[in-house]
Order: structure tokens, then sequence, then C-alpha cells
């Protein structure tokens, strides 16, 4: 037994060259097995004589079966080698294989490394733009609640003051309530941009929202305003206060940039499925290589008398809001035909609020 | 004369608006954090406290969680923040209101008069409930059974002006009138398609309404249906 379990391990170890000598072995044992045999077998039934019962006997069985025999280990051989070479084959593709997959997961575990320090510097930079924010919000509003509660303070007693000072005073007051403006402006952006500025829509009437601002804007009436609203005008599907921020944006820009006392065209109309509602002022208007930015990020138009401050951020936030609300705001300039006057007209369109289906009338 | 605690630390702030409250005929206490406020409650009572939010030592939630754990004083919270969660919280813990940085100091003491007042019991109205329907007058926040409901402003109008006559028909032009203004009384189209709208925010089945009910040919009708 333990020879046999030596002799397979040996045939397993080296199975094409121990194949080859059984193929030689085997048959000329048998030959000489079958020789011997027929040779002691007729010597011992009567002398030996070369018959042709014992040459036949010696071909067939001396002869013709180790050959047979010789072939079909040649056959076996050849599957064992056919099996041999096809998982060599195997073998080596797999290595292939896996080399090549060993490479492209250096080269994924490379990019991914990379991605990890992108993220983790995008997020060191979205860090720190809310350290800046929260820098702006409060490090700014305190000194300006100081500032702005100051100037209130001093001008509680203002029939005291000397005229002049009285006058400055006043002009502050102005200049502090815009920076506060322009702060707020600022928070509301990036508020905005971080996602958490929240979106409350709602059916919005038009034709009250654009009176209320419009009195709210000029209480004095100091700026004309002509209305072509169209009758029966739908709701609108918007955010009832940040679409009145974006209006009162326009309105400002108008009133800003338009000739004192010139008249400001607001209309809205129905189209398809939304409503437009245009705002156009008889201002110089916006030059149109600049229109194309107009809506971006700290652009500030450069008008042809550059005297009107701005920041830069009113429009781009109106932009921003109206997008968040499903709607759109657009630039015509100029509209007018004066080219005295050409104008710009800002029109922000929005969906009309889906309507009840039932005719539950009241 | 009305007792005022100021707690601040910012020592221009407090200086600035100790010397215009105290123009507007109140009596003024300062504090410079939230320690030395408590202190000066216990010390003496105040009518009113207007607490900063971002103090050392003492921030102004602990410093409100503290004065709550002893007295009912009306607290007005000081916010560099606009943010809902800011304020929602105060209100959580028992302020009455709040005011956001940078704010005038006349839009302060308005909310300082309004709180006193509303102490005083001149203004009673405060939340309107119906079912599960809340409406808090105050924040204007609007929650059904707990969970928040986004109105509009207009919205709003709509509903407290329905919460405010239960059980009566109010006509369409009533309505407008109320939420929109008189001159806007021909437009009656705007009750019909806000109803809708509302009903879909404040109607558990807006198809069959709990709250807000129908009378054909008459108006809409607020009441609550068990159902």
């Amino acid at each position: 037994m333990w020879h046999m379990r030596k002799l397979l391990a040996w045939l397993n170890k080296e199975p094409d060259l121990n194949l080859r000598l059984l193929q030689w072995a085997v048959p000329l044992f048998l030959a000489g097995s079958a020789l011997v045999y027929e040779l002691v077998e007729h010597s011992l039934e009567g002398g030996l004589h070369f018959t042709t019962a014992f040459m036949g006997e010696v071909l067939l069985f001396g002869l013709m079966g180790p050959i047979i025999i010789g072939f079909m280990i040649a056959w076996m051989r050849e599957i064992v080698s056919a099996e041999r070479r096809a998982t060599a084959l195997a073998q080596e593709l797999n290595r292939d294989l896996e080399a090549r997959v060993a490479a492209r997961t250096a080269e994924l575990a490379a990019r991914n490394a990379e991605l990890a320090r992108a993220n983790a510097e995008l997020k060191q930079l979205d860090q720190l733009k809310s350290d800046f924010v929260s820098l702006v919000s409060h490090e700014l509003r305190a000194p300006l609640t100081n500032l702005n509660g100051g100037l209130e303070l001093a001008l509680q007693q203002a029939d005291s003051l000397p005229p002049g000072a009285r006058h400055i005073l006043q002009t502050m007051v102005k200049e502090s309530e815009r920076l506060t403006g322009f702060v707020q402006t600022i928070l509301n952006v990036s508020r905005l941009e971080a996602g958490k500025l929240q979106i409350n829509p709602g059916p919005v009437a038009c034709l009250p929202l654009l009176q209320r601002t419009v009195e709210a804007m000029f209480p004095d009436q100091r700026r004309p305003v002509e209305w072509d609203i169209a009758a029966d005008l739908p709701p609108l599907w918007a955010d009832e206060v940040y679409l009145e921020e974006v209006v009162r944006n326009i309105l400002r820009n108008a009133d800003k940039y338009a000739p004192a006392g010139s008249p400001i065209r607001i209309t809205a109309w129905p189209c398809d499925d939304r409503v437009q509602i245009s705002i156009g002022d008889q201002g110089p208007g916006i030059p149109a290589e600049i229109q194309p930015y107009i809506f971006e990020r700290f652009y500030r138009g450069q008008r042809a008398d550059n005297v009107a401050p701005g920041w830069g951020l009113g429009l781009y936030f109106a932009r921003r809001l109206m997008e968040a609300q499903g709607g759109a705001i657009s630039l015509r300039s100029p509209w007018r035909d004066d080219p005295g006057q050409p104008g710009a007209e800002f029109t922000l369109t929005l969906p009309i609020a889906a309507v009840p289906e039932d005719e539950d009338d009241v | 004369m009305s007792d005022i605690l100021l707690v601040d630390d910012d020592q221009n702030l407090v200086t600035l608006l100790g010397d215009y409250l105290r123009g507007q005929g109140f009596v003024v206490r300062t504090a410079a954090n939230g320690r030395d406020g408590l202190r000066a409650l216990y010390e003496r009572r105040a009518d009113l406290v207007v607490l900063d939010v971002t103090m050392p030592l003492k921030d102004g939630w602990a410093t409100l969680k503290s004065i709550r754990e002893i007295s009912d004083v009306p607290i007005i919270m000081l916010t560099a923040r606009g943010d809902e969660a800011d304020v929602l919280r105060g209100f959580s813990l028992g302020a009455d209101d709040y005011v956001t940085k940078p704010f005038s100091f006349a839009q302060l003491t308005a909310r300082i008069r309004a709180v006193l007042a509303r102490r005083r019991g001149d203004q009673g109205e405060e939340r309107l409930t119906a079912g599960e329907l809340t409406v808090d007058l105050r924040t204007c926040r609007v929650t059904r059974a707990g969970e928040p409901i986004n109105l509009t402003p207009t919205e709003l109008n709509l509903l407290t002006a329905l919460m405010r006559r239960p059980g009566q028909v109010v006509s369409p032009e009533e309505l407008v009138r109320v939420v929109w203004g008189p001159q806007y009384q021909e437009e009656i189209g705007y009750v019909r398609r806000y109803i809708w709208h509302l009903r879909r925010k404040i109607e558990p089945d807006p198809e069959h309404p709990r709250y807000i009910h129908n009378e054909r040919g008459f108006g809409y009708r607020f009441q609550v249906v068990e159902g």
C-alpha cells in the first residue's frame, strides 16, 4: 500500500514524464511476460516447436496486446498533456488578470486618496466659508446694532443739535441702514447657497402683492407707476415673502437708475401655464456686453453715470430666489424706442398655481 | 415705570441701549453676563429681561433656563441669527419674544412695550386652537397635531380670519376685504383658489374637509368636524 501511494504521488508530480515511461515500460513488460509464458507453456506441452499456434499466441499476446496497450497509454498521455496545457494557459491568464486587477486597484486607490484629499480640502473651504458667515453674522451685526442705536439715541435729542449735525446724523442713519441691508443680503445669499433658505410656496395673488410693494417702496408717490395688469390673472405659485423681496429689489434698481419723476411700468400677463411680471424703467439701460453677467454674483453694472451705488448681490440673489421658486428672471434692454432713455425691463416668470378641478363654487 | 434688566456682554450696546430706554421712561439695570444677570434678578425682581444669546460664562439659552426655574418674568432674546431653529428653541425654552441683531432701538422698544402690555392682559389673543390645529399668532406658526404646516402670510391671514369666527359662515366678499383689503372687493375668485390650496395644506383629507366647510351660495364656515 505504501508503495502504491508513493507511486501515485510520483505519478501526480510528473504525469507527462511518467506516462511516457509507462507507455514503453508496460508494453515491453507485457511482451516479455507473454513471450516467457508462451515459451514455458509450449515447452511443458511437449517440446518447443514453432508451430502456427505458438506463433499465433506469441503474436497475439506478446505483440498485438502490448502495442494496443501502448497506444492506449499514449492516448491517455495526450489527454493528460492537453489538460495540463489548458490548466497552464488558464493559470497564465489568471496571473495576467490578477496583475491587471492589482494595477487597476492601485490606480483606483490612488484616485480615491486624491478624491479624499480634495474632499477634505473642500470641507475645509466650506468650513472657512461658514466661519466667515458666522463672523459676518456676529462681528458685523453687533457693531451695526450699536451704530444704529447710537444714531437713534443721538437723534432722540435732535432738537438740541445744530442743524448741520442733525443733517449729518440723518445721512449716517441712511448709510447705516444701507450697510445693514447689505449684511442681510450676504447672509441670505449664504443661507441660500448652503441650502438653508427654506422656500415656502403657496398661491400668490399678483395684483395685491405688486400694489402693496409699490406702496411700501414709494409711499410719497414721488415715483409714478403705470399699471398694465391682465384682468382675472390667476394666482401664481410662489413664495410670497421672497417674491416680494425680488420685486422690491427690481423696483429699487429701477428707482435708482431712472431719472427722477419718470414712470416705472409694471405689467403682468399670463403666458401658457405661467405668468410674466415685467418691471420697466426709463433709465439709461444696461449695455448689451454686460447683460450676460448681470445675474452673476458680485457683478456690478458699470452704468454711464456710474454714481448710483450697488453691491452686486441683489440681482444674483433675485435670480437664485426665482430659480428656487421654479421661476426665472430675464432682462430686456433697451425695451423702449427712445434712444435717450432706452430703459431696462426685468421680467419675472412664475408658474400659475394649480386650479381646483371640481366646480365646488361658493 | 417698568424695571428692565439688560443682560449683554457688549458694553457699548448696554450703555447705548440703557440710555435710550431710560430716555423712553424705563428704569434700566444692566449685567455683563448670564451669571451677573441671574444675581441681579435674585436681588430685585424686574418687569422684563432683555437677554443676549451669545455671552461668555453663561450663554443666553442657559440663563433663560435658569431664569425660568425661578421666575416667569417676560424675556426678550437678542439673537445674532434669524435662523428658524434658534427662534423655535427660544420659544420652547420660554422666551416671550426675540429680536435679531442688527435691530433698531425703536423696534426693540416697541417689542418691550408689546410684551409688557401682553403680560398686563391688554392683548389676550396669542393663539387660536381648533381640533388638532393650532395657530400661534406671535410666531405665525401653524401646527396640526404638533407637526408644523408651512403657510404663506396670506394663507395664514385667511386661516385666522376663518378661525376667529368658528361656526359662522363668512362670505367670500368679506374674506377678500379682510385678507387683501377693500380695494380688491371684486376679486372673490382669489378666495376659492386660496381655500383649495389651504385645504391641501391643513386638512388631513382635503376631499372631505374637517375644518373649512363650503356653504354653497353663502361662503365658508370654520368648524371642527370630529372624524
